[in-house]
C-alpha cells in the first residue's frame, strides 16, 4: 500500500521515465486500488486548490495601483529632501571657509594688533610714554593689554596724538628685540589698518 | 500571445506611456498578491509585498531584457521577496515572542470578508505553513499558480529533477495531512 502511494506521488509529480509512465498507466488499467488512490490524491489537490479561492473585497485591487502611486510620489519627495542632506555640511563648510577668507583679507589677526600694542608699551620713546601715562598706567601691564583696553585707550588719544605714534613706528620696532622679525612695511600695515579701524 | 502583449505594454511603457505600466500591473497584481498570500499566509504580509513587487517592477521594467517571459520575470521578483520575508519573520520570531496584536491585526484588515472563506484559506494556510519553504514554494507555483517545472526552474534557478523532487516531498506531506484530517 505505501509502495502504491509512493509510486502514486511519482507519477503525479512525474517524477517517472517516459517508459515506467507507461507501464504504470497500464497498471492502474487493472488495479482498481492504483486508479482509486490517483483519483483520491487529484481530488485531494484540487480540494486544496478550491481552499484557496476566495471573494475578496475588490476595492482592494481598484485602489492599490492608486494608493501606490500616491506611496510612490510622496517616496520621491522625501528621497529628494534626502538627497539633498549630504549637501548641506558642505555648503555650510565653504559658507564657513570663505567667511573666514574674507575676515582675514580686510582685516588684521588679533595677534599683530597685540604686538603692536605691546611694542608700543615696550618702547623707550618718552613720547610715547607720556601718551601712555595721559591715560593710565595700569591699562599696560607688562605687555598684557587686551583688544578692549588698547581700543579704549586710541580712543582717548587725539588726531595730533595718532599723528604722533605713526611717526614713532620704526623707532618702536627698532627698540623692540623680541618682535625684530617683525618688518616694517607689516608695521606700516598694521599703522594703516588701526586707523581705519578707528582703533588709533 | 499573452508575451506578445506584454512585450507591447512594456514598449510602450518605456517609450514613457504609464497607462501601459497601469494595465500591465492591473493585469498581475491579483496574481503577485495571492502568491504572496499564499507563501506568507496573512494579508498584512501580502500587501506588503505587493506593493513593494509593484514598486520595483516600476523601477526595474525599463531594464527588462525580453530574454524571458515577463510573467516568469516578475514571478522572480515575487518570490525572492516573499522568501526574503519569511526568512526576517523567521529572524524575528527567534529573538521575540510573536505578539497577539499583530496577529489580530492581521486578521482583522483581511480583504476576505466571508466567514466560510476565511475559514477555508486559514485551513490551507495551516497545511502550507507545514510546508518547508522551498517545497511551499514549488507546491504554490506548481499546484496555485499552474505553472511548468520549466517555467518554475526558470523562476528559482533549480534544476527540473530537483524541482520535482521538492514538489513529490510536498506533496506526499500534504495527502498525509489531509489524511490525518479526515
Amino acid at each position: 500500500m505505501k509502495n502504491n502511494k509512493e509510486r502514486v506521488l511519482k507519477y503525479l509529480t512525474g517524477l517517472m521515465a517516459e517508459d515506467q509512465k507507461t507501464a504504470f498507466e497500464n497498471e492502474c488499467k487493472n488495479s482498481d486500488e492504483l486508479s482509486h488512490l490517483i483519483e483520491k490524491y487529484r481530488g485531494n489537490l484540487s480540494t486544496l486548490k478550491e481552499m484557496g479561492i476566495a471573494d475578496v473585497d475588490e476595492r482592494y485591487f481598484i485602489n492599490l495601483l492608486p494608493g501606490l502611486m500616491t506611496r510612490k510620489e510622496k517616496r520621491n519627495r522625501h528621497s529628494f529632501i534626502v538627497r539633498f542632506v549630504p549637501v548641506i555640511p558642505a555648503v555650510a563648510v565653504l559658507i564657513f571657509i570663505l567667511i573666514n577668507v574674507f575676515y582675514f583679507d580686510i582685516s588684521i589677526p588679533y595677534s599683530y594688533e597685540k604686538i603692536l600694542a605691546e611694542t608700543i608699551a615696550d618702547s623707550d620713546s618718552g613720547t610715547i610714554d607720556q601718551l601712555v601715562s595721559q591715560y593710565s598706567a595700569s591699562l599696560i601691564d607688562e605687555y598684557l593689554l587686551d583688544d578692549e583696553t588698547l581700543v579704549e585707550y586710541f580712543e582717548t588719544l587725539d588726531n595730533s596724538e595718532v599723528e604722533l605714534s605713526v611717526q614713532f613706528n620704526y623707532q618702536v620696532t627698532d627698540n623692540y628685540y623680541d618682535y625684530d622679525d617683525l618688518s616694517e612695511d607689516n608695521i606700516e600695515i598694521i599703522y594703516k589698518s588701526l586707523l581705519n579701524k578707528k582703533i588709533l | 500571445m499573452i508575451e506578445d502583449k506584454d512585450f507591447e505594454l512594456i514598449n510602450k511603457f518605456i517609450e514613457g506611456s504609464d497607462s501601459a505600466f497601469n494595465e500591465l500591473a492591473r493585469k498581475y497584481q491579483t496574481k503577485i498578491y495571492w502568491h504572496a498570500r499564499r507563501m506568507l499566509g496573512n494579508h498584512m504580509d501580502a500587501d506588503e509585498i505587493t506593493q513593494e513587487v509593484l514598486l520595483v517592477l516600476y523601477k526595474k521594467l525599463k531594464s527588462f531584457n525580453f530574454n524571458s517571459a515577463f510573467y516568469t520575470w516578475l514571478y522572480r521578483i515575487v518570490t525572492t521577496r516573499s522568501l526574503n520575508m519569511l526568512n526576517r519573520k523567521k529572524l524575528k520570531k527567534f529573538i521575540f515572542i510573536d505578539d497577539e496584536e499583530v496577529s489580530e491585526l492581521k486578521s482583522h484588515n483581511d480583504i476576505v470578508k466571508n466567514i466560510d472563506d476565511k475559514e477555508k484559506l486559514a485551513k490551507l494556510g495551516k497545511v502550507l505553513k507545514k510546508l518547508p519553504v522551498k517545497q511551499r514554494e514549488v507546491f504554490v507555483l506548481r499546484n496555485f499558480d499552474e505553472l511548468s517545472y520549466e517555467e518554475i526552474s526558470d523562476i528559482t534557478g533549480k534544476s527540473v529533477g530537483g524541482l520535482k523532487s521538492n514538489y513529490f516531498h510536498a506533496l506526499k506531506k500534504v495527502m498525509e495531512l489531509m489524511e490525518n484530517e479526515k
